[in-house]
């Protein structure tokens, strides 16, 4: 079974994305914030990070920074969670080293897509 | 899928709100002059968290206004804009809007003000105005680091993208990607084998590695991409969809998309369906290739399956050209046709290397590159193998239970209180109001005489009747009768029963019987398992039944009572009980007990309980009786609650499920035993007593016991059991409090009695590990935590009628 | 655009330690766990709890347990006093997060170590178990332990002062014969 980590701040986008991915059939953690997930990636190998970009204690691009920066991360897929309103971010992000992004808003089944596309 | 996403709007709504709490409470504090980065980015996240959730959950009011706000306040974090006066009291306002936004959402209902009007139209005035240079030099950069040979390529695409919108949209068109992947892509966790896969559903595919030179065995690098390919697709896309495919990895790539007359015979070869184990299979660049298009299963072979060879090895022995890499190959894999296709240059992974994570990168461009008949003979093998590979069969079954009984602790979170519980809350909070009115005015007197003293306490005394009648009036709008649980259970029998050729009448009692809505949620799959086991397992088929002069027609019933603060429910079937003699077989040949071992029937059939037992032949499509029952009575023990079993060959099966009423608060006694402060659930608790020294007998073994009107009741010296200093170290200096310790009684020796209040239960697993005799810790008013008695495992602790109970 | 990526790829991070004393050693702990520093509070003491279980205290509602790393270690202990900090540190256990305090004598730093500095702890073979040691490096000639915060968790013995002492002179002894190699 494929492990992926979803992080966000937000409550609810967050049950959303780990329900949505559960539903189909992938084990799911969640993180609150860049250092949760960074935590938990360090205790855990997942096949994929779901991560949103304004977070609290740590952001987005710096827990993709960090995590390319780790043996065990350095080919797994990032995924940013952006808005289309931020073209700059995604520039970022990319420099940082995340694979590709998620345009919010969503629906279940583009984010489900999109990690089929990446999980194969 | 199909996923309701209103089920989540209700945290949205409670996120929502606090953030706009966070976001007002930073505004107000804000000051323009002196601008405090981090603040500014509070406000912004709890603006842009609004507007992801509100957009996603389809609230276009509330994300349609958030965006402005996100946008300019987007720009005041990244220094482009000053923030204004203006801009923090239009601020304010836009919460004030949101919140009632909000409110009109949780309430169904519309809102619409003309300040939402004035508003926008100001944040759009706002944005309009330009802010600093800074910002468009930065977009001119950013624009210029597209290579010079996307910009050719977006004119050539333009006019293809004409020639696109003409063609009607049922008309294939044929076209043609030359990708020439950037050196890095691999290094972003970008793997093109993604991107093929993708294209591959898009309609007719066929690939071909294009003729480049690659470095040398000493130079070649394993995460350095140096292979391009071009790709040959008919499909009825437009070239957006497949720009999409590539989205990510544009701008470090070259790609360019052609569009090609369309060629019968050209097709034939590309698209062609035919196995390849034929001869034209050896021309040359023609396809090899044959895939079961759009099976996501190929993929997965793609990327688990291959993985499984160690290509690296065989590439590495024989590291040679396309031939020995294909004999190689062969080897390893399947007989299939030779590569006239030059291969890419596969190294051995150095020792540091050895992450693993470099191989499935170069396998699947291997694979791209090799052969994908391979993939497809696994993948007619057995299709669910390449993802199965990593966990067992056996192992899968598990967590497949484990995930159905896990399931519901996500559901929605809202509550639908009937319109008597508010009433009766209402009416609570005006005798609270009454009464701190009267409280008042004592509190305004100059002095306080007699009688003034009098009315204080007894307002005092009115005022902890209502905090608690309040308290208990909260608590049971959390609480929702049981039928919510069983009225799944109809269907499910019918439908099972029917399967099954069996004949079931189910019985319903107590289903008014409320209990608290989480404790519903996490109970109601552990009563499917027991359901659908009971129809499965127990309830014989007609004839069998009718040959044991049963009627044909088996029953169920699930039954639901109150019994001091928990609820008891109960799932009774006539069927044929359980078979003890075959449990007893397997746990004995699985050496959780030995043959020698003398274990009545009840504590045998108990064995189910333990993890992994099953006496399931087969495990048919309905779990066999055993499958899982270890996950569900650890279900109900995380709730705090127990699970009995007890069975009667050819007469039935009753499991009788306790639980508590709710998870958060319990009516605790404080009690004292030396320094430390323990809380006893008061629903255990009989009674409360002094007792003299010769109601303290011994019995054998070391086991003191009470004697009590006609009983002798066991006897736990609680400071023995926890090591503490206790003041009374004899039963006749303390106070023995008389308690249940499952259907039975047990005396609990403590220094003194304190306070009785109700306690909200913290668990202590969350950060430490379960202790025997304590169920869980609770805060006290003072802020010290204090831990909850938890009678059954401390008499356990105590050695007092221990079961063995085989599933611990 | 191209090779932006390669700048990130390059794998050696500097981790941030925060460094505390204990006796005359001193430790440290992955900042990226810690979540905050506080003074010695009471506890409220857990019933047959090992030793170096101090006890559980309520933080901001959640109930955290207190480990004193002097008794793990076994170290001679110290009375708590006002000096006295308790570092809570957030740890991750599969897929949960679990929060401990624990108690050392005092906080001195925060230092960075770059990856490669970072010496391995040497194999004594059977005779300690120092899996608890994430591994050694000096900082102004003071050797500094830099602990795996997950052996917090357990409750097994770790290795007493004397023995950990020799192991660190061992260590030193190891490490300064390869300086002057």
């Amino acid at each position: 079974m494929k492990k992926i980590l979803a992080v966000d701040d937000s409550t609810s986008m967050r049950q959303m994305v780990s329900f949505t991915l559960k539903t189909a059939g992938y084990e799911v953690a969640e993180a609150a914030d860049g250092q949760e997930a960074l935590l938990l990636a360090k205790a855990n190998q997942f096949d994929l990070v779901i991560s949103d970009i304004n977070m609290p204690v740590m952001d987005g691009i710096t827990l993709i920074k960090e995590l390319r920066a780790l043996d065990a991360y350095k080919f797994v897929p990032l995924l940013m969670l952006t808005t289309e309103s931020s073209p700059e971010k995604k520039q970022e992000g990319r420099a940082a080293g995340a694979t590709g992004w998620i345009v919010k808003p969503f629906n279940p089944d583009q984010l489900l897509a999109t990690a089929r596309k990446v999980l194969g | 899928m199909d996923i309701d996403l209103s089920q989540f709007s209700q945290v949205f709504f409670e996120e929502s709100l606090e953030g706009l709490d966070i976001m007002e409470s930073e505004l107000l504090e804000i000051n323009i002059d002196n601008l405090n980065h981090e603040s500014i980015n509070t406000i912004f996240r709890a603006a842009h968290s609004i507007k992801g959730g509100s957009a996603t959950f389809g609230f276009n009011q509330v994300a349609n206004f958030t965006h402005l706000l996100e946008t300019l306040l987007d720009d005041i974090r990244d220094g482009k804009r000053q923030l204004s006066a203006l801009h923090v009291d239009m601020l304010l306002q836009s919460v004030d809007i949101l919140r009632a936004m909000i409110d009109a959402l949780m309430n169904d209902s519309e809102y619409q003000s003309e300040q939402l009007q004035s508003l926008s139209a100001q944040f759009e005035q706002q944005l309009a105005q330009q802010p600093t240079s800074e910002q468009s030099e930065q977009l001119l950069e950013a624009n210029t680091q597209e290579s010079e040979a996307q910009e050719t390529n977006t004119q050539e695409t333009s006019t293809e993208e004409k020639a696109q919108l003409d063609a009607a949209d049922t008309q294939a068109t044929l076209w043609q990607i030359r990708f020439v992947p950037g050196v890095d892509i691999l290094r972003c966790g970008n793997d093109p084998s993604y991107m093929f896969t993708e294209l591959q559903q898009l309609g007719k595919y066929h690939i071909k590695l294009n003729d480049v030179s690659y470095p040398g065995f000493d130079d070649f690098d394993p995460e350095v991409c140096s292979l391009q390919w071009t790709i040959t697709l008919l499909t009825d896309s437009p070239l957006d969809r497949l720009k999409e495919v590539f989205e990510w990895v544009e701008d470090e790539c070259q790609l360019d998309y052609l569009t090609l007359e369309r060629n019968p015979e050209q097709e034939a070869t590309w698209f062609s369906q035919q196995p390849s184990q034929t001869a034209e299979a050896n021309n040359n660049d023609q396809a090899t290739e044959q895939l079961d298009l759009g099976a996501t299963e190929t993929s997965n072979a793609n990327t688990d399956g291959i993985a499984e060879f160690d290509f690296s090895q065989a590439v590495a022995e024989a590291f040679n050209f396309d031939d020995e890499i294909t004999s190689s190959l062969n080897d390893a894999i399947e007989p299939s046709a030779p590569i006239k296709e030059p291969s890419a240059k596969l190294s051995k992974p150095s020792a540091q290397q050895e992450q693993a994570s470099t191989a499935p990168a170069n396998n699947s461009l291997l694979a791209e590159v090799a052969d994908l008949t391979v993939i497809q003979a696994i993948d007619a093998d057995n299709p669910t193998q390449a993802t199965s590979t990593n966990d067992g069969a056996a192992k899968q079954t598990s967590t497949a239970t484990k995930q159905a009984v896990t399931k519901t602790s996500e559901s929605s979170s809202t509550i639908r209180v009937g319109i008597n519980k508010v009433d009766q809350l209402i009416n609570m909070v005006g005798e609270l109001i009454i009464t701190q009115a009267m409280l008042g005015q004592i509190g305004q007197q100059e002095t306080i005489d007699d009688d003034m003293m009098l009315d204080l306490r007894m307002g005092l005394e009115q005022l902890s009747n209502h905090t608690r009648e309040l308290q208990e009036s909260v608590m049971k709008i959390r609480m929702l009768p049981i039928s919510f649980a069983f009225n799944r259970f109809p269907r499910l029998i019918h439908d099972i029963s029917k399967q099954l050729g069996k004949k079931v009448d189910l019985v319903f009692n107590g289903e008014e019987t409320e209990l608290d809505k989480t404790v519903m949620e996490k109970i109601v799959d552990p009563l499917v398992h027991l359901v659908r086991n009971a129809l499965d397992h127990g309830i014989e088929m007609p004839e069998v039944r009718r040959a044991q002069g049963k009627s044909e027609m088996g029953t169920i019933s699930l039954n639901a009572y109150h019994r001091g603060g928990a609820i008891i429910i109960e799932i009774i079937d006539d069927g044929a009980g359980l078979n003890t003699k075959k449990i007893r077989a397997i746990a004995e040949q699985k050496q959780l007990i030995s043959a020698s071992d003398n274990l009545a029937d009840d504590e045998i059939n108990q064995l189910i309980f333990h993890p992994g037992f099953t006496t399931a032949d087969e495990v048919s499509d309905l779990s066999g009786r055993g499958v899982g029952m270890d996950v569900v009575k650890r279900n109900i023990t995380d709730l705090n609650g127990t699970i009995n079993l007890q069975s009667q060959s050819g007469q039935g099966c009753k499991i009788t499920i306790n639980l508590p009423l709710t998870l958060a608060i319990l009516d605790g006694q404080l009690v004292r035993i030396g320094e430390h402060i323990y809380v006893v659930p008061l629903v255990a608790i009989h009674e409360s007593l002094q007792v003299t020294a010769n109601q303290v007998n011994q019995l054998g073994n070391n086991q003191e016991v009470i004697h009590l009107r006609e009983e002798f009741i066991p006897l736990v010296r609680i400071y023995q059991q926890f090591n503490h200093a206790p003041d009374a170290k004899q039963p006749q200096d303390g106070i023995v409090m008389i308690v249940d310790n499952n259907d039975k009684k047990v005396g609990l020796l403590v220094d003194e009695l304190l306070s009785q209040q109700q306690v909200v239960i913290k668990n202590l697993e969350d950060n430490y590990t379960k202790i025997a005799g304590v169920s869980g810790a609770t805060i006290l008013g003072d802020g010290t935590v204090a831990l909850i008695i938890d009678v059954n495992s401390l008499a356990q602790l105590a050695g007092i009628g221990v079961n063995k109970d085989h599933a611990a | 655009m191209t090779h932006q990526q390669s700048q990130a790829s390059q794998g050696n991070v500097n981790q941030q330690y925060l460094t505390f004393v204990m006796g005359r050693e001193e430790y440290g702990v992955e900042i990226l766990c810690v979540q905050e520093i506080r003074g010695w509070q009471n506890t409220t003491v857990l019933p047959n709890a090992p030793a170096h279980i101090k006890g559980v205290i309520n933080l901001r509602g959640i109930i955290v347990p207190i480990i004193d790393l002097r008794q793990r270690f076994g170290i001679e202990e110290l009375s708590y006093g006002p000096t006295t900090v308790v570092i809570v540190v957030k740890i991750a256990v599969e897929k949960q997060f679990k929060v401990i305090g624990i108690v050392v004598d005092a906080v001195s730093d925060v230092i960075i170590v770059d990856d490669d500095e970072l010496r391995a702890t040497p194999d004594f073979g059977l005779e300690t178990d120092i899996r608890f040691i994430k591994g050694l490096t000096s900082i102004n000639d003071n050797m500094v332990i830099l602990l795996d915060v997950h052996m917090l968790l357990g409750n097994e013995m770790l290795p007493s002062a004397s023995q950990l002492s020799s192991i660190i002179n061992q260590l030193e002894i190891d490490s300064s014969a390869t300086e002057s190699e």
